[in-house]
């Protein structure tokens, strides 16, 4: 997989001198636009050893990704709109990127999201969408909002902050690409060709179940294969076309051993016998072997309320990250492939991190330690370790933490 | 919070409501209320202390024997919300090992089934999945005693109907509410509250953990227009401001035209819901909590505290009033006085009502001696207070929703 580090050229910095921003910096991949004001931008560019392109045209094995800008989608007054007990929207591409990653596990995924013209632009919060994407091993076509990139041609202070903040998070990923390859946690699996007529609410799942605090792995069907069912307590199959049938026997095995299969009235499932009691209003439970299907009781469901009736259909009991005081926040957890130590990726969207938050990773460690942009060398951090997890609490958090636990 | 209605407006409002009061005004019963040291939630010790408490109040087998009980806990504010890093049981939720205690002994009693209600924040889950969420484990809970369950009241729940609760004096806000049936099915009644102040009720004890009753379907910011919602959305706003009525197909609001001000409308409201819904046995978890307010939300210098108190009483007006004495409080408090600065005393309302003496004089005590044992939240208060130049209205983000010119 191509690993570079791409920048979105700003057209306002015509003068190749501005080249000189990028000394040091990991940004080796130009999206340059055709305009002849910056033929000596592109010229110098090639000069200087930096791959330049024309927006929109990828590299060989990349694949572009429009996303949008992460981060918080409501603010009153510059504070995130949250009650005592609500939680703020969040705009993430995590999704998105890892259901391109699924698809394409050869191909190197940039996402492309210009800074919406609303959002409230800081070092922590441009640290923020740059992690949003590497976290989840693609890479943000770092895009400077048009102001902000003029105020940065002429070296303005607030204006170097911010650029300081992204070439650290740009290095800091570029020093840590092998968590590109690390293996996601799961509790349970999304089973879809993600096009056509499932691609909305497949996608919007994926989008919300995450947010629901349920971590999944995406198995496209083209390339699922039993071993894709593996250590999941759960499926979700939504798709109206029956599978092949290895796949069908392979699901009905894994519902029979214990597990929940999840779907829809019309989506193809194995039967089950008689509906039994329900705590969950809008699932119908049948159970096959040991395990459960369910069946969402509308045809046509709300993917906000599927997401988080999944959620506690698999149950917050086997929670792999229970996070406290997070806020905006957002956590992927992954693991080494050689499963010495585990990689939990807290990022936090608002312009002001939590001061106490704590979190509980499912698992049994030795030793937590962690690191940043900012403080890029990892560190060790108190933790109470237990038999089947760790708590770890955390002061005044930077926008993107990245706790490494070593079993 | 925030209001359309000026000082002057309100004063007129709320002192013709006043006025009303006197009418309203019936014998107030008291009853034994017994107090406990308890320094932590140690079962060791936890047990036998609710244990002789109970016995101190004519022994738990008389009221939960063959019966089934119904306790409405507290874990006000989502599960995701702690005070710094401490775990939600030690500051603002009633504990788990309180509620598991409880549960045992109300078994060994006798109970023929015992049902733990609460009304989570703005979800139909069960509730054992806001426990899970909550770092708790519901098990611990539920095999405490035989034929233990939990159930999520924000909503219709299993049930076909709502069950309409009627206020007994006619009531102040409400004349009556519709409920998750769990609060009509049941012989006996439990508030398992937890002891805080309270950031519009001036503090929280039975009574105020009374105020989660009302399903968010009916009385929460996402609740029908003409009947109750399907999935509950959102707080309780409605009912603290007064923006709306509930769902059209419950008990509406006795004067439209009343002040549409927290701080003289949950008052209120809290005494019309324990009038319709009696609260046969009121236990207050104070062994660790939070002074500051009722949740880490609230703008305040929250700190967590530890007072190793348990209250209980056969009558919640008679317990909380306890409670307020061992807070620091002045029971007979009014407003205008702490911990009631700016709002009305629930505890006074309820005893207009005919629902109990907040008189600490006509309240017979057992256990641990009041004054020995008072932990002084008034005190923290008062410093609290002295720190600012005058106390900022309490503004509550989840109640910020529109509101209507009056």
């Amino acid at each position: 997989m191509p690993r570079s580090t791409p920048l979105r050229w700003p057209d306002s910095w015509t003068d190749p001198s501005t080249l000189t921003l990028l000394d040091g910096t990991p940004f080796d991949f130009l999206f340059v636009s055709d305009s002849p004001s910056l033929d000596a931008v592109r010229r110098r560019a090639q000069t200087l050893g930096l791959a330049c392109a024309h927006p929109g045209r990828a590299p060989a094995s990349t694949l572009l990704v429009q996303g949008e800008w992460p981060g918080l989608r409501i603010e009153h007054r510059g504070a995130a709109g949250s009650g005592p007990t609500g939680v703020p929207w969040v705009d993430s591409n995590a999704w998105r990127i890892r259901l391109a990653r699924a698809q394409n596990p050869f191909s190197a995924v940039w996402v492309d999201a210009a800074p919406r013209p609303d959002a409230l632009l800081t070092p922590g919060t441009y640290q923020a969408a740059f992690a949003d994407a590497a976290s989840r091993g693609g890479r943000w076509i770092v895009s400077l909002d048009p102001a902000h990139a003029s105020a940065l041609a002429l070296r303005s202070p607030s204006a170097m902050a911010c650029w300081t903040a992204l070439t650290r998070a740009a290095s800091y990923f570029a020093s840590h690409s092998a968590w590109d390859s690390f293996h996601p946690a799961a509790l349970a699996g999304v089973l879809s060709n993600f096009s056509g007529p499932n691609a909305f609410l497949s996608g919007e799942l994926l989008n919300l179940l995450d947010r629901a605090g349920l971590q999944v792995r995406i198995i496209p069907r083209d390339s699922a294969s039993p071993a894709s069912f593996d250590g999941l307590h759960a499926l979700i199959s939504l798709d109206a076309a029956p599978l092949p049938r290895h796949l069908a026997a392979s699901l009905t095995d894994f519902v029979r051993s214990g597990a929940t299969l999840v779907t829809i009235p019309n989506a193809s499932a194995p039967s089950a016998d008689a509906p039994r009691p329900s705590p969950f209003p809008r699932f119908s439970l049948r159970s096959l072997g040991r395990g459960t299907v369910a069946t969402w009781t509308n045809p046509d469901p709300d993917p906000y309320l599927l997401a988080n009736d999944t959620a506690n259909l698999v149950s917050h009991r086997y929670d792999l990250v229970r996070f406290w005081n997070a806020g905006a926040a957002g956590y992927f957890y992954s693991w080494a492939p050689d499963r010495s130590h585990a990689l939990v990726q807290l990022l936090f969207y608002s312009t002001r991190p939590p001061s106490s938050a704590s979190l509980r990773v499912a698992g049994r460690f030795r030793r937590a330690s962690a690191s940043s942009p900012d403080q890029p060398v990892s560190t060790p951090v108190s933790a109470a370790f237990s038999r089947d997890a760790v708590e770890i609490s955390l002061s005044d958090v930077p926008h993107y933490l990245a706790l490494e636990l070593a079993v | 919070m925030t209001s359309l209605c000026t000082r002057r407006t309100w004063l007129a409002r709320a002192g013709a409501f006043a006025s009303a009061l006197p009418a309203l005004a019936l014998p107030s019963p008291a009853s034994r209320v017994s107090i406990a040291r308890c320094p932590d939630y140690d079962p060791s010790r936890l047990v036998p202390a609710l244990d002789r408490m109970f016995d101190q109040l004519g022994g738990l087998s008389r009221l939960v024997k063959n019966k089934t009980v119904a306790i409405k806990i507290n874990l006000t504010g989502a599960p995701t919300y702690r005070l710094g890093f401490l775990p939600l049981g030690d500051t603002h939720y009633t504990n788990p090992e309180v509620i598991a205690a409880t549960v045992h002994l109300m078994g060994r009693a006798g109970a023929r089934r015992i049902r733990l209600l609460e009304s989570p924040w703005s979800t139909d889950a069960p509730v054992e999945e806001y426990l899970l969420q909550a770092g708790w484990e519901p098990r611990d809970i539920l095999s405490a005693a035989p034929r233990v369950e939990f159930e999520n009241t924000n909503f219709l729940g299993q049930a076909k109907h709502y069950a309409r609760l009627t206020v007994p004096h006619g009531g102040y806000v409400f004349p009556a509410f519709d409920l998750n049936h769990s609060y009509a099915d049941c012989d006996v009644f439990v508030s398992l509250a937890k002891m805080k102040e309270h950031a519009t009720a001036g503090v929280t004890l039975s009574m105020k953990n009374c105020f989660g009753l009302t399903p968010a379907t009916i009385y929460g910011s996402g609740a029908g227009i003409d009947e109750p919602s399907v999935i509950p959305k959102g707080g309780r706003a409605l009912v603290h401001s007064g923006y709306r009525g509930p769902s059209r197909s419950a008990p509406q609001e006795i004067n439209p035209a009343s002040p549409r001000i927290d701080t003289w409308r949950v008052p209120r409201t809290v005494a019309d819901l324990v009038a319709a819904r009696p609260i046969h046995l009121a236990l207050i978890d104070g062994i660790r909590t939070m002074t500051g307010g009722e949740g880490p939300w609230v703008r305040e210098d929250l700190q967590p505290a530890s007072p190793g108190l348990l209250v209980a009483g056969l009558n919640p007006v008679n317990t909380d009033a306890v409670a307020m004495a061992l807070m620091g409080f002045n029971p007979l408090a009014t407003r205008g006085t702490p911990p009631f600065e700016v709002c009305d005393s629930t505890l006074e309302l309820a005893e207009k009502a005919g629902l109990g003496s907040r008189d600490l004089s006509q309240i017979e005590l057992a256990g641990a001696p009041l004054k020995d044992s008072v932990f002084d939240f008034a005190a923290i208060r008062a410093r609290r207070n002295a720190r600012r130049p005058a106390r900022a209205a309490y503004s509550n983000p989840a109640h910020q929703e529109p509101r209507h010119a009056l």
